[in-house]
């Protein structure tokens, strides 16, 4: 196989599995509306209903989020590495396994425990559902759990194989065995490390649901509840951090392609992205701020990996992206301008995100949480993910923008700061998270999102009605 | 009570949103007309630099307040005066059972604890959060309040723990 054709290949594979995906994340992206609407009070959702909803939204937008960006990330290293398209399409496939038992669990199990649970509501609902249904749950995640693997794997593997392990996380160019023309690029330490740390919260999130499931067979097995809580937050920080970081390595291939200036990996983008790594790792801790018997010298680490988490982001990529396109005589079509809009949203939410760590006492569990997050998520995350399905439909189908495709981002902008918006400034006004029906008092922030969150669904309806329209435009391979 | 901190993390919220977007809407305006891309590069390296300073600086004071203001035993009991009330909480779906429900004024001591799942025991005035803490099985999380308003307070649940978690609350009153 030819690397042209490889490439061309891999990015077909990658736009299938986008048409999917996305459309999956409208789909799950509309029951949290729906959920929103009736927090908002348009409509009455009963407790067991919203719930319901609230898990089908978070760990199907999560997931297909996740899956459609892994897919991006594969096709951006395809140029460099070569990957294996079958461990994609195998990995792809567990996903699919995972869609089907969330499903099942959620609307015939009647499971409700959101994305983020704790141990041990999976198997004490007072009653909400059955035991099966937490169980089958765990076995989403491990679904989830077993695909990543794979695909990290493979990218740790693929690029150690290219360049070695240390070029690939940019240890050589730290020591200076490697130079910004002999060192890989950006791309391959990016996914690299970012593959690496996802690799070892697999494993973190492994054991919390092997351990429940042994608890679940046998309910007498004592599990430490802080050893648990420690264990689902390692791995459920890293796996979303590890999103964004995936679409940072997207936009370190793809944008400088409509720049025309070239993005080289150098010793600063080598450090910035291995003290990433640490931050990120250490950060997970301030999920259990307000966990107070945890040691204390680990919430001071917490604190400290959350303002660490800053620098690499922002001093390096983010600021690197500005100086990438300032006076580089780029015209903005929809593509890059989702990569730069996606940086934003990575900024904005990042910010927020900090603060949360630093004085959490105020902000833990409030509306605060989900603002930040879906910020980085919403308008940061899901903007690269659009952008580089935008970017394959240009590339592989010629595809130009139309006036429906720049309707579609501003609509989908505005709605989604409209969204995260309300739901932060309800944080600060001390609304929590996660309430079916909203505390006295603080209705109405709930009440002004709705509005902005049916703007995000005609955004996002229209981006998918479009992408599938420029699919068309991309001719079949030969020997397919 | 103050709710400076959420006062001023709310301003810092809307102004850090406005700057941020404006930077972006500068620089992605300014893409034409083109310049090489070295002079681009030394002057934004230059501003980088200062960035740079500028984050470790700010990040380091914000870093010492959130430490200085810790809500942990091992800290705030070095500043706790006389001996604290103590209340013990049990959480449980879907109601807390506290041992006390009017404190005095001055120092308390929530001794919080869980018989089935997560939970989080948070303290609202006149709908503001003053203080949290989690509530978890075969753990006593200790927080500590100095009240110095009278009058009732309510507490939430702040983790989720099933169906009715938005009706678990109840009331106590600071004499």
């Amino acid at each position: 196989m030819t690397d042209s054709f490889y490439q061309r290949r891999t990015a077909g594979i990658a736009l299938g599995i986008g048409a999917i995906t996305i459309v999956l994340y409208g789909a799950t992206l509309f029951f949290g509306v729906i959920a929103r609407t009736s927090q908002g009070g348009f409509i009455e959702l009963r407790p067991d209903v919203l719930y319901e909803f609230v898990t089908l939204h978070s760990v199907g937008v999560a997931g297909s989020l996740m899956t459609g960006v892994t897919a991006l990330m594969w096709y951006a290293l395809s140029k460099h590495v070569r990957l294996s398209m079958n461990l994609m399409l195998i990995m792809f496939g567990i996903i699919g396994a995972a869609v089907v038992s969330l499903l099942v669990c959620t609307l015939m199990g009647y499971y409700g425990s959101g994305w983020t649970y704790l141990y041990p509501l999976p198997f004490k609902s007072a009653g909400a559902w059955d035991e099966w249904a937490g169980a089958l749950y765990l076995l989403v995640i491990m679904c989830v759990i077993i695909a990543m693997f794979i695909a990290w794997c493979d990218v740790v593997v693929s690029c150690s194989r290219k360049y070695g392990f240390a070029s690939s996380m940019g240890w050589n160019l730290i020591w200076g065995n490697d130079t910004p023309d002999t060192a890989p690029p950006p791309v391959v330490i990016i996914s690299t490390i970012t593959a690496l740390c996802g690799i070892m919260a697999l494993f973190s999130g492994s054991i919390t649901v092997v351990q429940q499931l042994i608890y679940w067979a046998n309910p007498s097995y004592y599990i430490d509840y802080l050893f648990i809580k420690n264990l689902i937050y390692y791995f459920g920080h890293i796996l979303m951090n590890m999103v964004m970081y995936m679409c940072a390595a997207i936009v370190y291939e793809l944008l400088p392609r409509y720049a025309g200036r070239p993005w080289k990996s150098n010793k600063i983008v080598a450090i910035s992205w291995n003290t990433a790594f640490i931050a990120v790792t250490l950060a997970y801790l301030h999920h259990l701020l307000q966990d107070f018997v945890q040691p204390l010298a680990f919430q001071v680490i917490g604190v400290f990996g959350s303002y660490m988490a800053a620098f690499p982001a922002t001093v390096v990529t983010i600021i690197g992206s500005l100086i990438l396109v300032y006076r580089s005589g780029m015209k903005w079509s929809v593509a890059p301008l989702y990569f730069f809009l996606g940086l934003m949203g990575w900024a904005i939410g990042g910010f927020a995100a900090v603060m949360d760590a630093g004085f959490n006492q105020q902000f833990h569990n409030t509306m605060f949480v989900p603002g930040h997050f879906h910020t980085y998520l919403l308008a940061g995350a899901s903007f690269v993910f659009v952008g580089a399905l935008y970017h394959l439909t240009e590339e592989l189908g010629g595809c130009t923008d139309t006036f429906e495709d720049r309707v579609g981002l501003w609509t989908w902008l505005i709605g989604a700061y409209g969204v995260t918006a309300m739901f932060m400034y309800s944080g600060i006004f001390g609304t929590p998270r996660r309430y079916a029906v909203q505390m006295p008092g603080t209705e109405v922030y709930s009440t002004i999102a709705v509005y902005f969150a049916w703007i995000v669904v005609f955004g996002v309806t229209m981006v998918i009605a479009r992408y599938l329209t420029r699919l068309q435009r991309v001719k079949p391979l030969r020997g397919w | 009570m103050s709710h400076t901190i959420q006062i001023l993390v709310g301003v810092s919220i809307l102004v850090s949103t406005v700057v941020i977007a404006a930077i972006f809407w500068w620089v992605g305006s300014r893409t034409q007309p083109q310049q090489d891309y070295k002079s681009v590069t030394e002057r934004g390296y230059r501003l980088r630099r200062e960035y740079f300073w500028g984050l470790l600086i700010v990040s380091i004071l914000l870093f010492g307040v959130g430490i200085y203001s810790f809500p942990y035993p091992q800290i705030v009991e070095s500043r706790v005066t006389g001996k604290p009330f103590v209340v013990k909480v049990m959480s449980s779906q879907f109601m807390f059972d506290m041992s006390e429900t009017e404190v005095p004024r001055g120092w308390v001591r929530f001794d919080v604890m869980a018989n089935d799942v997560n939970h989080g025991f948070g303290i609202y005035k006149d709908g503001w959060l003053i203080a949290q803490t989690q509530a978890m099985p075969d753990y006593v999380n200790r927080l500590y309040v100095n009240f110095t308003e009278p009058g009732k307070y309510e507490v939430w649940c702040l983790e989720y723990c099933g169906l009715a978690h938005h009706i678990m609350m109840t009331e106590f009153e600071v004499k």
